[in-house]
């Protein structure tokens, strides 16, 4: 026996048919207004690593999110305060939708064998540095009036790093470690702050002698007069490395992900968004391909391959 | 007295202000004290339950940041976001309070928002510093354990580091309300203070206030009181011995209502009238036959002054009463005060019929000036006139008339040979010739006396018309006449014209055109006559031989001023100030009496007499000054405008002389 009815004609079954259409639409329209944070579903979640901004610059994200809320029609909610590990795991989960990230977690979560992000957008800062391509540095900071002038000198030092999944933290000083041989131990003492805001905090405190902070945090809190600062001083730079993306979980439906793309894509073209990303030091938002953090995927694999995953 | 009562209610009401200022100042000090004390107090109630909201956040969000690790722990991500925001709001609510009571603000207190002072107590706000470094510290480390991984919760050191920060923060707020709660206890030491404070100034305020009522009101109210009296009692012995009849009456009937005690013998009562006079006197008795008219007349004016009455007596005389009184009407009384000017009267009785008997006087003084002028005058014309009839004696003496008997007699003896006499004799042939001469003789001689005869008869008329003119002046004494001031100038000119030719003195006249004006004509005249005189005399005595004597008539607003300038010896300075002196002269013949007379006269006419020199030698000026009272006379007058017409000829006359 059949579990469907049988219908006695092909215009009854027609009249059921368009029935259960109309009776099903609203349903299947109401998951995808749930999935697309519309009214009555769960916001879009945005979570904002350290990466981009310290804790005092985040207010101007919580702009960029709320012009986002506004422009897409969604309802944007931004999340910080997380590591970059616990983001990735969120983002895996879908329990946040987009995030803020390093290039580093990035290309890690990027290069699975199930992939649980996708880029959406990434930065292009206003600093002459950065030449207008969507490329960031890693800059080595000391105290103002410290003695060390270049990484020779903080041999037996303490360094202090935001996180392991750092790119301009850990990846790419790892990296110069490796390249400059200095695998067996460098350091006398390694520290791990949790942010580079932090880590700015230790060293012009004097709790750490040197650490490669994120360029993007640095230039946004001395520019703002922000923390700490104005008290350390860069005496290297390594990069341009990928800049740190907007990546979207790939639970995140196409029709949401089009939307913020969008919103974040025409900021600069608009005043409001415009006047935004004046305040972000940053000139716009662009659409970059996932080649632009192999320079990233490089240098975590020399690392691998020189079997040196700890910086010490 | 009234203005003294015045002062002193001023004064009074001065210090009253005063007192009542400063008690209104204590109040309103007190009252701002209390008020400032109860708004800090409220102000610190406020600071320490937002304090003590903030212990309740720290706890609050430890626990949050706590929950939010298990749940990053459990990857239960929905409790790691909840408590993640959970625990920014209640970050966020901390800083703005930890702002609000260190910088002053708005915050949050429960469901309402309020708004803190800026804390300055230096140990308060230092405690409130190290919480929001310790708070600092709490939120830093709770970031940095958020931002670990799952792997690296287990054993964080800084899990341990937050929960010990917090109980330092948590006991530092503690610490910190403590020391507020002890502020507001001794705020509240200080309310009780201050309301005692203010009890007790509004007691000084009030003594102060008690002592000053007795001390500037009761006592001087007292003395003021006993000094009333003594000044009534005064005031009443100067009432009834004021040198004046002081009363009070009820208008419409003229009933005394008070009076002193020379009132009460003008009205010849009896007692005191303090309490009212005897009805039968009245006010009106005062006034018999112008009761009316006074009554009138100060209901009308309000006032009436010198009201003069005569009053008959029993003795068959009268009393002059001068009675002046001031109207109340709203009372219908009236008050005033009567002068018995009875002896004032008669004293100027006596003192007009002195002064009548000056005036004659001096008009007989003058008139004397006038009459030794005339018979000055009349002594010349009448030596001209002994010189005339000497000489008409002298021919008649010398006359060749005796001869004419003797040939009468020859012509008679010689009867009818009268012409052989003629003829032949020889005698007889020289007498027609002798009768040819003595007829011209006799011609000649009648021709001469006729001519003395002509100059006696004019002499005799000069004479005549000196003394009537004399008449004329002597029998009008006192009068004011519409006179020609030109022609009285001429008049006296005309008295001494003989010294005047005799002298040689020539006379200039300057006279402006003045209308006739009303004058006493003799003392004028008088004046004049003795100004001329004296002018003669000073040009003769000089010496010289151009001796000029000028009159000038000029008017000045409303004097008329005649001077009699000579260029004779002219007087010395020390002398300026004696020749107007009775008895003072220069001359050996004068009596003194002249300048002193003419200066009188001036004076009685309202006018003046200055004298003006420049020393010996240089002449001198005597200027008359009256007052100047055109005549007006209605211009249908035909007389009038013959008086005018012959005043403008003469003037044009005079005009045309100088």
């Amino acid at each position: 026996m059949s579990p469907f009815p049988k219908f006695k004609s092909v215009r009854a079954a027609v009249v059921v048919l368009v029935l259960a259409c109309l009776f099903l639409c609203p349903l299947i329209h109401a998951q995808d207004a749930k999935d697309s944070g519309e009214e009555g579903s769960r916001p879009v979640r945005i979570a904002l690593s350290a990466a981009f901004v310290s804790e005092s610059g985040m207010p101007v994200f919580q702009k960029i999110n709320d012009y986002l809320s506004k422009k897409s029609g969604l309802r944007c909610e931004l999340i910080t305060g997380l590591s970059y590990g616990t983001i990735n795991k969120m983002l895996g989960d879908g329990a946040i939708d987009s995030a803020y990230v390093c290039g580093l977690p990035y290309v890690i979560e990027r290069d699975k064998a199930q992939p649980t992000v996708d880029l959406l957008v990434a930065p292009i800062m206003k600093g002459e540095r950065y030449k207008g391509q969507p490329k960031y540095f890693s800059d080595l900071i000391v105290k103002k009036d410290s003695p060390v002038q270049g990484l020779a000198d903080l041999r037996g030092k303490t360094y202090v790093y935001n996180e392991e999944l750092s790119n301009s933290g850990y990846n790419m000083p790892r990296h110069k470690l490796v390249e400059s041989g200095e695998t067996k131990g460098f350091f006398g003492r390694v520290l791990r702050s949790g942010s580079h805001e932090e880590s700015i905090r230790m060293v012009a405190e004097g709790q750490a002698d040197a650490s490669y902070v994120d360029s993007l945090v640095l230039d946004y809190d001395r520019a703002k007069g922000l923390g700490y600062a104005a008290r350390v001083r860069v005496i290297e730079s390594r990069g341009p490395a990928g800049i740190c993306p907007v990546v979207v979980s790939v639970k995140v439906p196409d029709s949401v992900r089009k939307k913020l793309q969008d919103a974040f894509v025409g900021m600069d073209k608009d005043p409001e968004g415009r006047k935004i990303l004046d305040e972000a030091l940053v000139e716009r938002f662009e659409v970059v391909r996932d080649d632009n953090y192999d320079d990233i995927r490089k240098m975590k694999k020399a690392a691998e391959e020189a079997r040196f995953s700890v910086i010490k | 007295m009234r203005s003294s009562i015045r002062t002193l209610k001023r004064s009074l009401m001065l210090k009253l202000l005063v007192l009542l200022v400063i008690l209104a100042g204590l109040l309103f000090y007190s009252n701002r004290t209390a008020i400032s004390v109860i708004l800090d107090g409220r102000q610190a109630t406020e600071i320490i339950n937002a304090t003590g909201r903030q212990r309740m956040l720290v706890q609050q969000f430890v626990r949050q940041a706590n929950l939010a690790l298990v749940g990053l722990s459990l990857s239960d991500w929905d409790t790691l976001l909840e408590q993640r925001k959970l625990s920014a709001e209640t970050s966020a609510q901390f800083d703005e309070s930890m702002h609000a009571l260190l910088e002053g603000g708005q915050t949050r207190l429960g469901a309402s928002t309020v708004t803190l002072p800026r804390i300055e107590a230096t140990d308060i706000r230092a405690g409130l510093m190290e919480i929001s470094a310790l708070w600092d510290e709490v939120k830093r480390i709770s970031v940095k354990v958020l931002r670990s991984d799952q792997n690296q919760l287990r054993d964080h050191p800084d899990l341990a580091r937050l929960q010990s920060t917090a109980i330092r923060l948590v006991a530092k707020v503690d610490d910190t309300l403590q020391l507020m709660q002890l502020r507001e206890l001794q705020r509240s030491s200080q309310l009780i203070f201050y309301q005692n404070s203010l009890l007790l100034g509004g007691l000084l305020v009030f003594a102060l206030l008690a002592a000053f009522v007795y001390r500037s009101i009761v006592n001087p109210l007292a003395e003021t009181i006993e000094k009333l009296d003594q000044s009534e009692i005064q005031l009443r012995n100067l009432y009834d011995a004021a040198p004046v009849g002081l009363w009070q009456a009820n208008l419409a009937d003229g009933q005394l209502l008070k009076t002193n005690s020379l009132m009460a013998r003008h009205l010849q009562c009896t007692g005191d009238c303090d309490e009212g006079c005897d009805s039968e006197k009245s006010l009106y008795s005062l006034l018999p036959g112008n009761a009316v008219v006074f009554k009138s007349a100060l209901e009308r004016e309000g006032e009436v002054t010198d009201f003069e009455t005569c009053v008959p007596e029993a003795d068959g005389s009268k009393r002059t009463l001068l009675i002046s009184a001031r109207h109340y009407p709203d009372k219908g009384l009236g008050e005033g005060a009567v002068i018995d000017i009875t002896a004032r009267k008669r004293t100027e009785a006596e003192l007009a019929a002195v002064h009548k008997q000056l005036i004659q006087t001096s008009h007989q003084a003058g008139m004397a000036e006038v009459a030794a002028s005339v018979l000055h005058n009349v002594g010349n014309v009448l030596n001209s006139l002994n010189t005339s009839s000497t000489l008409i004696a002298t021919q008649i003496q010398k006359s060749k008339v005796a001869s004419l008997p003797r040939i009468a007699r020859v012509i008679k003896d010689k009867g009818n040979d009268v012409g052989e006499y003629l003829n032949h004799d020889p005698k007889g042939k020289q007498l027609p010739d002798f009768l040819c001469q003595l007829a011209d003789h006799l011609v000649k001689d009648q021709a001469t006396q006729l001519k003395e005869m002509e100059l006696l008869q004019e002499n005799i008329e000069h004479i005549k018309e000196i003394v009537a003119m004399q008449q004329s002046y002597a029998k009008i004494s006192g009068v004011v006449e519409t006179v020609v001031i030109a022609d009285l100038i001429e008049d006296s000119l005309r008295l001494n014209l003989g010294a005047l030719q005799r002298h040689g003195v020539e006379v200039r006249r300057e006279f402006e055109e003045v209308p006739p004006v009303d004058v006493e004509k003799h003392k004028i005249l008088q004046v004049l006559v003795n100004l001329v005189r004296n002018a003669k005399y000073a040009c003769d005595e000089s010496g010289r031989s151009d001796k000029i004597m000028t009159i000038r008539l000029a008017k000045a607003e409303n004097r008329l001023r005649i001077s009699i300038l000579d260029n004779g010896v002219g007087i010395p300075q020390e002398n300026m100030t004696l020749i107007f002196s009775h008895g003072f002269t220069t001359r050996k013949d004068g009596h003194g009496f002249g300048l002193h007379s003419a200066v009188l006269a001036a004076t009685e006419m309202g006018g003046s007499l200055t004298a003006q020199s420049d020393g010996p030698g240089k002449g001198a000026c005597f200027t008359l000054e009256v007052p100047f009272t055109p005549h007006r006379i209605p211009s249908s007058d035909p007389a009038s405008k013959a008086c005018m017409e012959l005043v403008e000829t003469r003037n044009h006359n005079h005009i045309a002389a100088i």
